[in-house]
């Protein structure tokens, strides 16, 4: 008996995973003709939701399927990360930014109710609640009160103003939802987007349908089928057999080379929020010293880890910001690769051979990759690095709630992620009183310029600080079938939007 | 023989209940909870604490435990943690996947080994001996998963004959279901085949060793008439317990196909529920896979009492 059981979890701790070389070609642009409407877009995904709940659980992958396909916010991110008005037309700010008005479209739910100011506050009070589960509800912290002025008029007040107010609430804390089929969120969710939900076989594919009554232009597919595949080789292979129409997150971009121009697919590749960073924990001894965490920096070949671990695909950066931030400040030769100048540090510290630091990496491909490259090159300096995998809730539990690590490797994807550097909790210890004041002040700036000022000093301070090594920027690469127009380029919130797609049949 | 059934009936209920607290016990002890999965890394306490509370994860684990086993007792095997859904009906929906994935690729298994393990045992130290050895040492030092790997790139990418996995819902296509199954059963059954093969060559060679053979042989029977007459149901009997102990790790090492061909199977959803430490999902799983191979098992005795009637005096 005790042998069976343990051999089926035995066996289910093993899996396996391979891919093949890599190029890129250039994105297909929408043409100057009208798109065809009508028609149906099998996409391959990797990771299933296992709740189709939005307001349930933090994984991407529910955010992926339903923001802005089927459920909407007052506003949403276009492709450059700006918010743009969606279920609100318009909105006005008092002049203490203290007091925003939104001014709500006419809409329908896919339940075929009314979409009012009501929903807007039934929505906002079930994050808000006290009982409240909601994995972002932190996201809502400086709002004080939400009040429907009329049936179309909602006034949202602030304990005081914030910058990233607008952006949060255009992600998946500020969706709408009705109250009248809240009932069903966990199996066939309602909301007011261009696509409704329609179908799910769990362990296979979610199926959503063109909603007709949309109250804007509504969607070009009549149908988008989410498949889940999580193997990146039988994902490559579903495409190559046609059996999926796009490949929506490429993790092992070494494959890229099957899919060329002359074959008919496209390659895309922009930008997301997702910074990979060698985390350290700066409250343990020897990286408590400012002078080892440089050394650190220092010692590693960024440009190496990510044409070895990534095909070369992913911009590097020298801070926790991405370049399409409006405060970004280019320090991504701040502290360059230079591993004589790393020993200097260390031997000034003390440490010269004598450090040995545990490396606990998650499952994702892009962290066990870079961490056996960082342990070697560590390894160069003089820094004796050991490796040890974790599945992802061992990672959340330990390493992230309980900060049981010398380093670990993890991409941040959270858009504006970098104010957790005011937050001398979080979990790589960090305690600056004079980064804090400076987050905490940009938060409530109204003068813009004077805004990224402060966020371009916080992020001059952490860089010299050397808080973690940023490494570079997890890259959006998807695969298109030809055929396909209006997919966006980059990935800012959780949403792969499909609203503007279309797909001309195959020939 | 109704007391037989009955002893091991009562050893099958105790199996399980072992088998509960161990499951239980171990995953238990597993770091992080599906609170902690579930809310991600921007959680509140506040909202972290209100999760647990709403999941029944902040009550001591022996009454956890006890609300598990309450449920199961009474047919209930709760709800997951994460998806909302019934544990019971997500384990069934699966099974009706994993379940004839394994069956058909036994099948297929013994379709191809009975014939080639009998035909090398009969060609002994001969040509036609040394090909099939030759083959099962390749079909055993490959992979299920490279094997399926291989079969998509030319059954389905290069021919299109067969899709490159997937599962078409047997309420939907009953063809379709079975085509989709093709291709993850061929390659089991090439690598569970290869192994059978050799069971049953070895087993074959035994019998032919034996006394009532070389009798058999004396009265005139050919080597082969010998051999059908007498020695194939003497044949059978390790052959059976090594296919019962492999349908037993089949049904569990269905994953690394299920992955391959991206079935919706037992195997993947076990996976993902573990690394959502959705633990009911998992706890339901583990405990009637255990029932299965305790079934199994079961059966396999019940084979025995069949094909030796010896062993039904000694019972």
């Amino acid at each position: 008996m005790r042998r069976s059981v343990t051999t089926v979890l035995l066996v289910f701790a093993v899996l396996a995973a391979a891919c093949s070389g890599g190029e890129v070609s250039p994105t297909a642009s929408p043409t100057g003709s009208e798109p065809p409407a009508g028609g149906r877009i099998v996409v391959g995904a990797t990771l299933e939701p296992t709740t189709l709940d939005i307001t349930a659980a933090a994984a991407a992958a529910i955010g992926e399927v339903f923001l802005y396909n089927v459920q909407e916010g007052l506003v949403k991110l276009d492709d450059n990360g700006h918010v743009q008005p969606l279920l609100a037309e318009r909105w006005d700010r008092s002049a203490d930014g203290r007091a925003y008005t939104f001014h709500l479209r006419e809409a329908t739910f896919h339940d075929g109710s009314d979409f009012t100011a009501d929903d807007v506050v039934y929505s906002f009070e079930r994050v808000l609640d006290e009982d409240s589960t909601h994995p972002f509800k932190a996201q809502l912290a400086k709002v004080e009160s939400v009040t429907a002025v009329d049936d179309r008029t909602v006034e949202i007040r602030l304990t005081e103003f914030s910058n990233d107010f607008l952006f949060s609430i255009a992600q998946a804390v500020g969706v709408i939802l009705s109250e009248e089929s809240i009932g069903q969120r966990e199996t066939s969710p309602v909301g007011t987007g261009p696509f409704q939900f329609d179908s799910r076989i769990p362990g296979d594919s979610i199926t959503l349908a063109r909603y007709d009554d949309h109250w804007g232009r509504g969607a070009l597919l009549d149908e988008v089928v989410f498949k889940y595949i999580d193997d990146p080789n039988a994902l490559s292979n579903a495409l190559l057999d046609g059996q999926v129409d796009v490949i929506s997150r490429i993790t092992a971009p070494e494959g890229l080379g099957q899919f060329t121009q002359e074959a008919g697919f496209t390659v895309i590749d922009g930008l997301t929020n997702g910074e990979i960073i060698l985390a350290m924990n700066n409250a343990r001894p020897p990286l408590d010293d400012v002078r080892v965490r440089q050394a650190i920096t220092h010692a590693i070949d960024r440009q190496g880890i990510v044409d070895a671990a990534y095909a070369g695909y992913g911009e590097l950066i020298g801070s926790h910001v991405p370049p399409q931030d409006p405060w970004y400040v280019d320090l991504t030769d701040a502290v360059p690769y230079d591993p004589a100048r790393a020993r200097e540090l260390l031997a000034e510290a003390g440490h010269a051979d004598d450090i040995t630091l545990a490396l606990r990496l998650p499952p994702p491909s892009y962290a066990r990759r870079s961490g056996e490259l960082i342990a070697s090159q560590l390894g160069e300096v003089g820094i004796t690095v050991t490796i040890e995998p974790v599945e992802f809730p061992v990672w959340l539990e330990e390493v992230f709630n309980a900060d049981q690590y010398d380093l670990t490797v993890i991409s941040h994807v959270e858009p504006h992620d970098f104010v957790q550097y005011g937050n001398a909790e979080y979990y790589w210890n960090y305690d600056s009183p004079e980064v804090r004041e400076w987050l905490a002040n940009a938060d409530r700036e109204l003068d813009i310029g004077r805004r990224n000022e402060l966020y371009a000093q916080v992020q001059q301070r952490i860089t010299e600080d050397a808080v973690n090594v940023w490494l570079f920027l997890l890259p959006n690469l998807a695969v298109l079938r030809e055929g396909i127009d209006g997919y966006q380029h980059n990935r800012i919130s959780t949403s792969l939007d499909m609203t503007a797609v279309s797909i001309t049949p195959r020939s | 023989m109704a007391l037989f059934v009955l002893r091991r009936f009562a050893i099958l209920i105790a199996s399980v209940f072992a088998a509960s607290v161990l499951v239980f016990v171990v995953l238990a002890a597993l770091p992080g909870d599906a609170a902690e999965v579930q809310l991600g890394d921007q959680a509140t306490p506040e909202a972290l604490a209100a999760l647990r509370h709403e999941l029944g994860l902040d009550v001591p684990l022996v009454v956890q435990y006890g609300r598990w086993m309450g449920g199961v007792v009474r047919g209930d095997l709760g709800t997951s943690y994460v998806s909302s859904l019934p544990v019971g009906a997500q384990i069934r929906d699966r099974l009706f996947v994993t379940g004839p994935l394994a069956l058909f690729g036994m099948t297929l298994a013994v379709l191809i080994a009975a014939p080639a393990g009998v035909y090398s045992a009969a060609h002994h130290r001969r040509l036609g001996d040394a090909v099939v050895s030759a083959l099962t040492q390749l079909g055993m030092a490959v992979p299920a998963f490279w094997a399926g790997i291989m079969l998509i790139t030319l059954v389905s990418v290069k021919l299109h004959w067969l899709p490159a996995g997937g599962f078409v819902p047997w309420g939907q296509d009953v063809g379709g279901a079975l085509r989709s199954l093709v291709l993850p059963a061929v390659s089991i059954a090439l690598v569970q085949g290869a192994i059978l093969t050799r069971y049953v060559r070895s087993a074959v060679l035994d019998v032919l060793r034996e006394d009532y053979i070389r009798t058999a042989r004396a009265r005139g029977r050919t080597r082969t008439g010998a051999l059908v007459r007498h020695g194939l149901r003497n044949a059978a009997i390790p052959v059976v317990t090594v296919l019962g102990l492999q349908l037993s790790f089949l049904i569990a090492g269905a994953v690394v196909v299920e992955n391959v061909f991206f079935l919706p199977g037992l195997g993947r959803m076990l996976l993902r529920a573990i690394g959502d430490r959705d633990l009911l999902l998992v706890q339901g799983t583990v405990l009637m896979l255990t029932v299965v191979v305790l079934v199994v098992n079961f059966l396999v005795d019940l084979a025995y009492h069949y094909l030796d009637p010896r062993l039904r005096t000694a019972t």
